[in-house]
C-alpha cells in the first residue's frame, strides 16, 4: 500500500507502507497523510523485503530510496524509526538549495530559536516540552534555513524520543500523543511524538531566527545560561551544518546573515523550570 | 524484445528536448526519479541548461536539479584539489601518473564532466612503479581499503591491481592502475603505446588524448559485467562523441580504435549512441569507406541485448527483457575478463555467497 506524506516543504511516497505501520503514522500525522494527492512527490521510500525468505523467518525489511540503499536492513518491527531516518536523509543528502542546519527549531511571536546540537544532548526532548507548552516546534531535527536570508521554515513531523526521554515526557505531558515505542534500534528505544495538527501547522510561517542557543541537558545540573561571542556562535552552526561547505560562499553569506542577527547562548540544565522564562526573554 | 513505449519516451528527451515543454508535474516526477537512480541528475540539469529550458522546470524539479548541481560542482572543486596533491605527491618520487575517467574529464574540461558524480578517482601508472606509488600513497596518510579477504586475493591474483586507497580525512577513494584492461582477458596495450598517447593539460597534469579517452571509456562500459547504472555511462561517451567531433573528424578514432584491436567495441558504443540520441555515426562513417566489418549476430546482439541492457534499470521502466540483457551482459562481461578455469572457481564462490546473502539476508560479510 502507497502512503504520501505531505511534510510541507517536501512530499514523500512510502511504498509497500506495511499496514502494521498505519495506526501510528495516522496518530502521528493525521492531516498530512493522503493530502494534495495530485501534487509532485519528492521522495519515494520503497520498503522492501531482504529476501523471500525473511518475510517469514525473522521478518527483515530496508528502505530503497530510487535505487539507493542508506540503511541496513531492519526488523520489520522496527521500521518507523527507520522511515523518520529516511525522510531526514533524504532531505540532508538531496537538498542544497536551503541551509541545512541539525538542530531543533522553536518559535513564538514569529521569532524562532535554534537548538543546535549533536545526538544525545536532549534537543528533541526539549522540543517536544516546550512545543507541548506553547511553543511552534519547527522542527525537533534540522533546521531549514532560506538562503541569504534570516529565516527558517516549518517541516509538519513528529518528534523522535530516546529511550529515558520517552519517560520523561510522559510524566511531564501526561496526554501526549505518543506512537508505540519501536525497542532496540541501533539507537535504542524511539518513540514519537505529535506536536502538531495539520491546522496549526498550515499557519506556521517561515519565521526570523532571533537566537541560537546550545543546550546540554546533564543530570541534577543548575541552570547555567553562557552567553557566547558571534565568532564562537558561528563557529558551532557551521559543526552541525549539514550541507555548509557544499553550499560555498552562499553558505558562508547565509551563515553570516543568521549570526548577525543573534544572540548566542550555550545552556546547561537539568529541568525546564527557569529555562522557560529564559527563552520567553529571547522571542519577547 | 527491444524497448517499450515508456522507454522510449524517456529516451526522445534526449533528441527532442523541447518535448519536456509539455510534461505535467507527474511527468517531471518520474523523470526524476529515473535520473536519481541512474545518477544523472546533475547531468541532466546541465542538459536542460545546454538546451535553455531551465526557466520551463517546475519548482519542486528545480529543487532537485539544483541540488545535484551543487554536489556535482562541489566534485569538480574536489577533484581539482585532490589532484592537484596526487600530482605533487607522485612527482616526488619521479612519477607522473595518467588521470583516469572522471577525474581526466574534469582536467580535459571535456564537457561530459558538468553534472556528472564520480565515487572515486582513478590514475595509471607503469606497472614496475606500483610498489613504490603504494608506499608514497600510505606514508601520505593513505589507507588500503579493508575488501573481504576472499575478493582481496581475487583483486591481487587475477586483476593484478592494488586494492583502493582510502583517505579517510578528506573521504577520498583512490584506484591505481597499470593498464586499462584486465591483464586476465588476454587482450593488452603495450604500456610504451598507453604512455605515449597522453596529454598535459595546463596545470600540467596528464590525461589521455582525445581518441583514448574516448576509447577508454568505451572499454570501460563494454567490459564491464554490471548494467544497471549503465546509462549514464553511454551518456557519457554520447558526449565525449560530440566533443571529440568539434575538434576531429570521428574517422581517426576509428582508426585508433582499430589498430588497437577494439574495432567491434566502438562498433558496439557508435549503434547505441546512434539508436538512444539519434546519432548518424555508422552512417556518416560509411560515407567515408570506414565500415564495420560485423556478423548479422552481432547487429542483433547491439540492438536487442546491449541496447535494453543500458536502459535506467528503475522499476519505473524496467521490463523481464531488460533483465534478461541485463544478465546477459553479466555472463558476458565475466567471460571476456576471465578464463573458464578462473570463471568457474569465481561463479562458485559469488553464488554461494549470493545464496547466503538470500537465505540470512545481506550484509552477512561485512564487518
Amino acid at each position: 500500500m502507497n502512503l504520501v506524506i505531505d511534510i510541507g516543504v517536501y512530499r514523500f511516497c512510502i511504498q509497500g507502507c506495511p499496514s502494521a505501520l498505519y495506526p501510528d503514522l495516522k496518530k502521528l500525522y493525521s492531516g498530512s497523510i493522503d493530502l494534495h494527492l495530485d501534487k509532485p512527490i519528492d521522495f519515494y521510500l520503497s520498503v522492501k523485503h531482504t529476501s523471500f525468505i525473511r518475510r517469514f523467518i525473522k521478518p527483515q525489511v530496508c528502505l530503497d530510496i530510487d535505487q539507493q540503499r542508506p540503511f541496513n536492513p531492519i526488523k520489520k518491527t522496527l521500521l518507523l524509526p527507520s522511515l523518520e531516518w529516511g525522510m531526514n536523509w533524504c532531505i540532508a543528502s538531496f537538498d542544497s538549495t536551503r541551509l541545512l542546519i541539525h538542530s531543533s527549531v522553536l518559535v513564538k511571536n514569529g521569532k524562532a530559536i535554534l537548538f543546535p546540537a549533536a545526538p544525545g544532548s536532549g534537543k528533541s526532548t526539549l522540543a517536544t516540552y516546550f512545543g507541548l507548552n506553547g511553543w511552534k516546534v519547527y522542527s525537533d531535527e534540522m533546521a531549514i534555513i532560506n538562503l541569504h536570508k534570516n529565516t527558517v521554515k516549518a517541516i509538519h513531523r513528529p518528534a523522535s524520543l530516546k529511550e529515558s526521554s520517552i519517560d520523561v515526557i510522559k510524566a511531564l505531558v501526561p496526554d501526549v500523543v505518543m506512537s508505540s515505542v519501536a525497542k532496540g534500534t541501533h539507537k535504542g528505544d524511539i518513540a514519537h511524538v505529535k506536536l502538531s495538527s495539520r491546522e496549526s501547522f498550515d499557519g506556521f510561517d517561515d519565521a526570523v531566527i532571533c537566537a541560537v542557543v546550545l543546550p546540554k541537558y546533564q543530570v541534577g545540573a543548575e541552570l547555567v545560561i553562557t552567553p557566547l561571542s558571534q565568532t564562537a556562535g558561528f563557529s558551532r552552526l557551521v559543526h552541525h551544518s549539514f550541507n555548509y561547505t557544499l553550499l560555498g560562499k552562499v553558505g558562508f553569506d547565509t551563515l553570516k546573515t543568521v549570526t548577525d542577527n543573534s544572540q548566542f547562548f550555550s545552556v546547561s540544565y537539568s529541568s525546564y523550570t527557569g529555562l522557560d522564562t529564559f527563552l520567553d526573554e529571547l522571542v519577547s | 524484445m527491444g524497448i517499450s513505449s515508456e522507454q522510449e519516451h524517456f529516451i526522445s528527451i534526449f533528441s527532442s528536448p523541447q518535448l519536456l515543454l509539455g510534461y505535467t508535474s507527474k511527468e517531471w516526477e518520474s523523470l526524476l526519479r529515473i535520473m536519481r537512480g541512474t545518477d544523472m541528475l546533475g547531468s541532466f540539469y546541465y542538459f536542460l541548461q545546454k538546451h535553455n529550458l531551465i526557466t520551463s522546470v517546475p519548482d519542486f524539479a528545480l529543487m532537485h536539479l539544483q541540488s545535484a548541481k551543487n554536489h556535482s560542482d562541489q566534485q569538480v572543486q574536489q577533484v581539482n584539489r585532490e589532484t592537484d596533491f596526487l600530482h605533487e605527491l607522485l612527482q616526488g618520487i619521479g612519477i607522473r601518473p595518467i588521470f583516469l575517467k572522471g577525474a581526466a574529464y574534469v582536467l580535459a574540461a571535456c564537457g561530459n564532466h558538468n553534472g556528472r558524480v564520480m565515487s572515486d578517482l582513478d590514475i595509471l601508472v607503469n606497472k614496475s612503479e606500483l610498489q613504490k606509488v603504494e608506499s608514497a600513497l600510505i606514508s601520505d596518510g593513505w589507507s588500503e581499503k579493508k575488501l573481504d579477504d576472499y575478493d582481496e586475493q581475487y583483486y591481487r591474483k587475477w586483476i593484478h591491481e592494488l586494492p583502493p586507497f582510502i583517505n579517510y580525512e578528506r573521504g577520498v577513494t583512490l584506484d591505481v592502475h597499470h593498464t586499462i584492461i584486465p591483464p586476465i582477458s588476454g587482450i593488452t596495450i603495450p604500456e610504451e603505446t598507453l604512455f605515449s598517447d597522453s596529454h598535459i593539460t595546463p596545470s600540467s597534469k596528464a590525461v589521455f588524448n582525445d581518441e583514448m579517452l574516448v576509447i577508454h571509456s568505451i572499454i570501460h562500459l563494454f567490459f564491464n559485467e554490471e548494467h544497471e547504472k549503465s546509462f549514464r555511462d553511454i551518456y557519457d561517451i554520447q558526449l565525449l562523441l560530440e566533443s571529440y567531433e568539434q575538434k576531429k573528424c570521428i574517422s581517426h578514432l576509428y582508426t585508433k580504435a582499430q589498430a588497437l584491436g577494439f574495432n567491434r567495441e566502438l562498433f558496439y558504443a557508435l549503434t547505441v549512441t546512434d539508436s538512444l540520441f539519434n546519432s548518424a555515426r555508422i552512417v556518416h562513417l560509411q560515407k567515408k569507406s570506414k565500415t564495420f566489418k560485423v556478423s548479422g549476430v552481432q547487429k542483433w546482439f547491439v540492438l536487442r541485448i546491449i541496447v535494453p541492457a543500458v536502459i535506467p534499470s528503475h522499476e519505473l521502466l524496467d521490463r523481464p527483457w531488460n533483465r534478461f540483457a541485463r544478465f546477459v551482459m553479466f555472463l558476458r562481461g565475466h567471460l571476456l575478463k576471465m578464463p573458464i578455469k578462473v570463471l568457474l572457481p569465481h561463479f562458485f564462490i559469488k553464488s554461494y555467497r549470493a545464496l547466503v546473502f538470500m537465505v540470512v539476508g545481506a550484509y552477512y560479510y561485512s564487518k
